[in-house]
């Protein structure tokens, strides 16, 4: 007869068997249970040091269908349709970290441009969860405060990041340099012409390669501020006192451009978007010529303004000035056009102020 | 009349390994649980605050100006600039009160021709001394520098070479 002393029925094993995988099976349900964690809250210190990488250390980039370029840039900063832009990057470029474009800031906290959450979350949070922030910008010299999204809770992930953001160059032609350089002539005319160059092969290929520190005519808001030319017209002539007309006008402003290197001039004009950069006298408003002027011209060339024109050109702003009787005015035909350039005693260069960017994810 | 002698330990055996390989799949298979409060976040921010902070002060704020802020401070040992530039800079926020990031600097360099004799001296520090039981952080930053050093003004240390700025940053 076969013993069966210390031996288990297959029965019982089976049974046990299917027991203990259950019991198994449940017992590592049971930390998830006991610590109620919801995955997301995790994220969020990683969410936001992404969206201040992002933010901080990349350009941006437009999507396929981006307009507005220039020798094969298009900047996300120009796109006028906005789902043409697929990521909001506020770098000046890749190999500038932490240096903010003036331009980009601007464009990035219209609230015109872009909506909070939905714009933000597919172009700066990304992820498939929907995200609540608050991106600040707090450009400390300035004393400006940008600000886009909710007030941050009690939990939250954040990151702060030190920034410098780029601000534009600028030219002011006083009486003291339209002296220096000669810009007046001596003959008895009713026009005068005036002209400033940009010579983008000396602003982009030359000493300064650094897009920190770069006038990039492309891209960058230009502005000429042209003051004292009461200094430059025969003071014996009556001037009436407003609002009457001055009897002295800015007729025309015209474009020409010239592939550097060679002699011919070729007109260019301008966006239909860019017709609004003229300023006179102390107007806030701006202006279209035939305009009636005083003292001071400002000339405000907002970023993307030359974008269309030839790349590795040399442009001319050419103002044309009108009077009542003849007499000498500001005018440099007879000499060099005004030059904007890296030269600090002509141009005021870009620079850098400090600002402090601060991302907060729940 | 089959001989079942032994079959029962054969599949016995057979039912225990089962248990064993089931039991080790689950205990391997489980989910990590990630608790909140990881310390290693904190260290990251402050780590990107204190690199951001040094790059920052070694940008140069113009094309005029010629040589970055952190620079001139390491060339002129200037302890008193730097306690103005560092604390203003990292300490910045958006609104709200400003932060409070104690710091301690040293500056290392190798001695000019000599490829390996290190100096280095201690260049500024936040008003909490720092006493080596803070959790601090450390960030550092290369700078292009030109000119002698306190301890080194020997001819050798004139010209270019760079020195290692390291910055022990905290939060009390």
């Amino acid at each position: 007869m076969s013993d069966h002393a210390g031996v288990l029925s297959i029965d019982f094993l089976t049974g046990f068997t299917i027991f203990m995988l259950a019991f198994i099976w449940v017992a590592t349900m049971i930390p998830g249970l006991l610590v109620g964690l919801n995955a997301h809250t995790i994220d969020f210190d990683a969410v936001a040091y992404r969206t201040g990488v992002i933010l901080v250390e990349d350009p941006g980039a437009a999507g396929p269908s981006a307009v507005g370029g220039y020798q094969g840039v298009f900047p996300w900063e120009f796109q006028p349709d906005t789902r043409d832009v697929a990521r909001l990057g506020l770098a000046v470029s890749k190999d500038t970290p932490n240096i903010l474009n003036g331009y980009k800031v601007e464009q990035f906290f219209c609230k015109t441009a872009y909506s909070y959450p939905d714009d933000y979350r597919k172009r700066a949070i990304f992820g498939d969860y929907p995200y609540r922030f608050n991106i600040s910008l707090n450009d400390t010299e300035m004393a400006m405060v940008h600000s886009v999204g909710d007030i941050a809770p009690d939990n939250y992930g954040y990151i702060r990041r030190d920034v410098k953001i780029k601000q534009a160059s600028n030219a002011t032609i006083n009486s003291t340099k339209i002296l220096a350089f000669g810009y007046t002539t001596t003959e008895n005319v009713t026009s005068h012409q005036f002209s400033i160059a940009l010579n983008t092969t000396e602003l982009l290929d030359d000493k300064i390669r650094n897009p920190a520190y770069q006038i990039n005519p492309f891209t960058d808001r230009i502005v000429i501020n042209i003051t004292g030319l009461e200094d430059t017209r025969n003071k014996t002539i009556f001037m009436p006192a407003l609002p009457a007309p001055s009897g002295y006008n800015i007729t025309s402003v015209r474009f020409y451009q010239r592939t550097h290197g060679q002699t011919s001039f070729s007109s260019w004009t301008p966006g239909t978007k860019y017709q609004n950069f003229l300023y006179d006298d102390e107007n806030t408003t701006p202006v279209l010529p035939p305009v009636d002027i005083r003292n001071n011209v400002s000339l405000v060339f907002e970023p993307g303004f030359f974008s269309t024109a030839l790349p590795n050109s040399d442009i001319y702003i050419n103002l044309t000035f009108g009077m009542e009787e003849p007499q000498s005015y500001l005018n440099n035909t007879q000499t060099l056009p005004f030059d904007y350039n890296y030269d600090p005693a002509n141009v005021t260069q870009p620079c850098l102020d400090d600002a402090v960017l601060e991302v907060a994810v729940w | 009349m089959v001989n079942d002698r032994g079959q029962l330990y054969t599949i016995e055996g057979i039912a225990a390994a089962l248990i064993l390989l089931v039991t080790a799949y689950f205990v391997v298979n489980s989910t990590s649980v990630y608790t909140p409060g990881d310390t290693h976040i904190s260290d990251m921010q402050l780590e990107v605050l204190g690199t951001d902070a040094l790059a920052m002060m070694d940008t140069m704020p113009n094309t005029t100006v010629g040589k970055s802020p952190l620079r001139q401070i390491v060339e002129q040992d200037d302890a008193s600039r730097f306690n103005t530039l560092f604390p203003k800079t990292i300490n910045a926020r958006t609104g709200g009160m400003q932060d409070d990031v104690q710091y301690t600097v040293n500056v290392t360099y190798v001695v000019p021709n000599t490829e390996s004799s290190i100096g280095s001296f201690h260049l500024a520090n936040s008003s909490r001394p720092f006493t080596g039981t803070e959790h601090a952080v450390r960030v550092s930053r290369w700078v292009l520098v030109e000119g002698g050093f306190p301890g080194c003004s020997a001819t050798s240390c004139q010209g270019k070479h760079a020195a290692l700025v390291e910055v022990l940053v905290w939060r009390d």
